[in-house]
């Protein structure tokens, strides 16, 4: 691969411009509150990836394998934590989504590079860190929706899942059309995505390696690689997740632990 | 088979009853009847393990009801609730075979052909015709012909004990008294109903005052 284009002071300052723009428009019509959620992400987001910039050189250039593993472990804490305040659970159930992400990182991300992308060093922190924040970033938003969705359902119908309890059904049984329902839910618009990806869609990373001057088929080739790794930790995260917390969540009667959700 | 002793129940720390009991031998059936909101289907719900009691104790046919016997007294009752909710696309043969998927149940699978003929056979006598149950979809079905068809399923589990939670509460008078009259018949079960409805007695079942004290 060849070096990446940069983008100039100017270039920036640009893109800058256009965003002020937008921010207007965004305050004449959506009001002031709007203005400053979108206000604050923005930077946000900007402070974060300059930051990541400047910690990924400095690991690029270590490139100490515990180094980036030990990042990869702030990386699922940091990413646990989101799924526990958007999904509407209590911290207490940190260790079971931790011990769900940090299986499925280690069984797809293992998978990946011994047998698919086969670099000279697995534990590379240029290959490694990138992939792992894209498998975790993609698996976080699916939990989200899933959990959320599949817990707040029981909550709305737990009548009829008192129903199944009495009438024999385990907590696993008597949550598995809930799971099922959130599940088909979650994954919907994933489908979509994909079936629109090279379409409708040139995804993100297949056009950043374009512009970072790697041939469209190479290009191609890691996008599909990198679709099914993504597929496969957000499927293995997803059931982790419900089944860790399953056991967790509920009290012994099988009925919902209203301690466990906020 | 059914003891309740000196049983005291809080719901969100408001007192609903306290020193309610009640006794109930095999094949005995009984009527609840109480003021709305004094806690006649919080009862069941205790009684099914989906509460805790405050103090007092629950025997069901022989078992002392705790967080360890929870799955063993559930196995011993068949419960048709006031409130009933399919799942979306769920066919009338689907709903009733439901509690049949649990592992608990699996033993008691009946085949399917059979009981196609005996779910359709068992709601015509309950005044229901919904053609093929395998076709049918529960959406499609009124509040009391869905009341019928959980019935169904309630007594297709074949457990000693019976709970009715306002079974018969969106249907006509006239098919009220058929549905009593076919659930009064069957011998050997242990049959406690809430209703406000004065059939029940009609039909031989015992009025418990609730909440009563010492029955």
């Amino acid at each position: 691969m060849g070096g990446a284009m940069d983008i100039s002071t100017k270039g920036l300052l640009f893109a800058a411009i256009f965003l002020v723009a937008l921010l207007a428009l965004v305050w004449l019509k959506g009001g002031r509150k709007i203005l400053i959620k979108s206000t604050v992400s923005m930077i946000r987001m900007t402070i974060q990836l300059s930051l990541v910039g400047i910690y990924l050189t400095w690991m690029f250039k270590i490139n100490n394998p515990w180094l980036n593993v030990g990042w990869i472990v702030v990386m699922i804490g940091a990413a646990n934590l989101s799924i526990l305040n958007h999904s509407g659970l209590s911290k207490r159930l940190f260790p079971a989504i931790f011990m769900a992400l940090a299986i499925t990182l280690f069984v797809v991300l293992s998978w990946f590079m011994v047998f698919v992308f086969m670099p000279e060093n697995p534990t590379d922190a240029r290959l490694l860190i990138p992939i792992a924040g894209m498998l975790l970033g993609n698996s976080m938003n699916r939990t989200i929706v899933t959990t959320e969705r599949f817990y707040s359902s029981i909550l709305q119908n737990e009548d009829t899942f008192a129903v199944s309890l009495a009438m024999g059904a385990t907590v696993r049984e008597a949550a598995m059309p809930f799971f099922r329902e959130s599940y088909r839910a979650g994954l919907a618009p994933v489908l979509a995505n994909y079936a629109a990806m090279g379409l409708v869609s040139i995804p993100g990373m297949m056009t950043g390696a374009i512009l970072g001057g790697s041939s469209p088929s190479i290009a191609v080739k890691y996008q599909i690689v990198i679709v099914v790794a993504i597929f496969a930790a957000t499927e293995i995260a997803t059931l982790l997740s419900i089944l860790f917390i399953l056991s967790k969540a509920f009290l012994k009667n099988g009925m919902p632990n209203r301690d466990m959700f906020t | 088979m059914l003891k309740l002793h000196s049983l005291a129940l809080t719901i969100n720390e408001k007192p609903l009853f306290s020193d309610f009991s009640l006794s109930l031998k095999q094949g005995e059936k009984a009527v609840l009847r109480g003021d709305s909101g004094s806690g006649k289907s919080t009862l069941f719900k205790a009684m099914l393990g989906l509460l805790s009691v405050e103090s007092g104790s629950i025997i069901i046919n022989g078992i002392t009801l705790s967080d360890d016997t929870v799955s063993q007294v559930r196995q011993q009752i068949s419960y048709l609730p006031q409130a009933i909710h399919p799942f979306k696309e769920e066919s009338v043969f689907d709903f009733i075979m439901r509690p049949f998927s649990y592992k608990i149940n699996r033993d008691k699978a009946p085949d399917s052909d059979t009981f196609m003929k005996n779910i359709s056979g068992t709601l015509g006598q309950l005044g229901v015709d919904i053609g093929n149950p395998k076709e049918k979809a529960t959406r499609n079905l009124s509040g009391g012909e869905m009341q019928r068809v959980a019935l169904v399923r309630a007594l297709f589990l074949s457990r000693p004990i019976l709970f009715l939670d306002e079974a018969t509460s969106a249907l006509d008078p006239k098919n009220i008294a058929r549905v009593v009259k076919v659930i009064a018949a069957i011998p050997h079960i242990t049959i406690l109903a809430i209703s406000h409805d004065s059939v029940w007695e009609d039909a031989g079942f015992r009025v418990i005052p609730f909440p009563g004290g010492e029955i």
